[in-house]
């Protein structure tokens, strides 16, 4: 049951911590919980799309078709983080300081939500297909094992849900002043993270080469197995052993998104 | 397999359900439908033992690639 738990929590904390920063950094846009909602409930529906529909995509591009699919879908998470952040840089002031106000306002803040309720749909179809999977081979087996299965599967999800409210909760404790920056930086962190994976996709379908393998290790100070390792790997794409490709794209989404942050601040 | 080379492996299901194949030390991660085959590449690899496990089950699903 522990084991079952443990998959399903590690597949949910991914998702579950990415909701709860985007839920505080949009927490003055107008309904953002519904938008949020609506994303969630996408990304679950479109899981469970995806994974009865694993073999077909699997079969398609020979037997790349599932890697190309992740790819695809985690460019254009990253593509509405960027731009919600470079969106936020350039409006989010004038939002903190007068968020009652509607018309013309309002309709550029549901521009910046639908960018990231496309956000959150995709990282949930992403975490949520392959829990999907694992559910439904939970409920092929036999009776005994269905119950203490489905009881693990149960207690991981609330366990990743709960670490993204925590995260929720902390984030917004932090003063106002501060806020908006240290929840930009966390979606920047989390949108290169996401670039890092989409390079090990590639890498992984033979599209790019890996360059330097790896070019670092810091598995001596952050295990990938550990707690921490866990952790830093679901919020940031944390990897011990990165290749030069992984970090040359995390890179040109960190820098990329700050030089266009800047450029718009000023606009 | 023979270090320093990229191989590409193909990977049978053949059970009724999904499985997810995973390895930390040769940086993998791919789902499995169930009754299906999926291709992914690996290496160039440094001569070393390199292990990997099927998520899903990994009390029993375990391998080892072995890279001279």
């Amino acid at each position: 049951m522990l084991n079952a738990a443990f998959i399903v929590f590690r597949e949910t904390l991914e998702a579950a911590l990415i909701i709860g920063i985007i839920a505080a950094a949009t927490r003055h846009l107008p309904r953002h919980g519904w938008w949020i909602a609506l994303g969630v409930a996408l990304g679950l529906a479109g899981a469970v799309g995806l994974a009865f529909g694993a073999e077909r995509i699997e079969r398609w591009g020979a037997g790349m078709g599932h890697d190309y699919f992740n790819a695809a879908v985690l460019a254009v998470a990253i593509a509405m983080l960027s731009w919600h952040n470079i969106w936020m840089a350039s409006h989010g002031r004038k939002f903190a300081d007068a968020a009652h106000r509607l018309g013309n306002s309002a309709k550029r803040g549901e521009i910046a939500l639908s960018a990231v309720t496309i956000a959150i749909a995709l990282t949930t179809l992403r975490e949520g297909s392959e829990t999907v999977l694992f559910f439904y081979g939970i409920f092929a087996g036999d009776g005994a094992s269905v119950l203490s299965l489905g009881q693990g599967a149960v207690l991981g999800l609330a366990a990743g849900a709960l670490c993204g409210l925590l995260l929720y909760r902390g984030l917004m404790r932090i003063p106002v002043r501060h806020f908006f920056t240290v929840t930009s930086w966390l979606l920047l962190l989390v949108a290169a993270g996401m670039a890092a994976q989409l390079a090990q996709i590639l890498i992984q379908a033979d599209v790019l080469p890996p360059l330097v393998q790896p070019l670092w290790d810091t598995s001596r100070w952050v295990a990938p197995d550990s707690g921490l390792g866990t952790l830093l790997h679901a919020l940031i794409g944390y990897e011990a052993q990165p290749s030069a490709t992984q970090v040359g794209f995390a890179l040109a989404v960190l820098v990329g998104v700050m030089l266009a942050s800047r450029h718009a601040r000023r606009a | 397999m023979q270090a320093g080379q990229k191989r590409q492996l193909l990977i049978e299901n053949q059970d009724p359900t999904a499985e997810e194949f995973e390895s930390h030390t040769l940086h993998r991660e791919k789902i499995i439908p169930p009754h299906s085959s999926v291709n992914l590449f690996i290496g160039p690899l440094k001569p070393g033992r390199y292990d990997f496990i099927g998520e899903f089950n990994e009390a029993t699903a375990k391998g080892v690639v072995v890279a001279k």
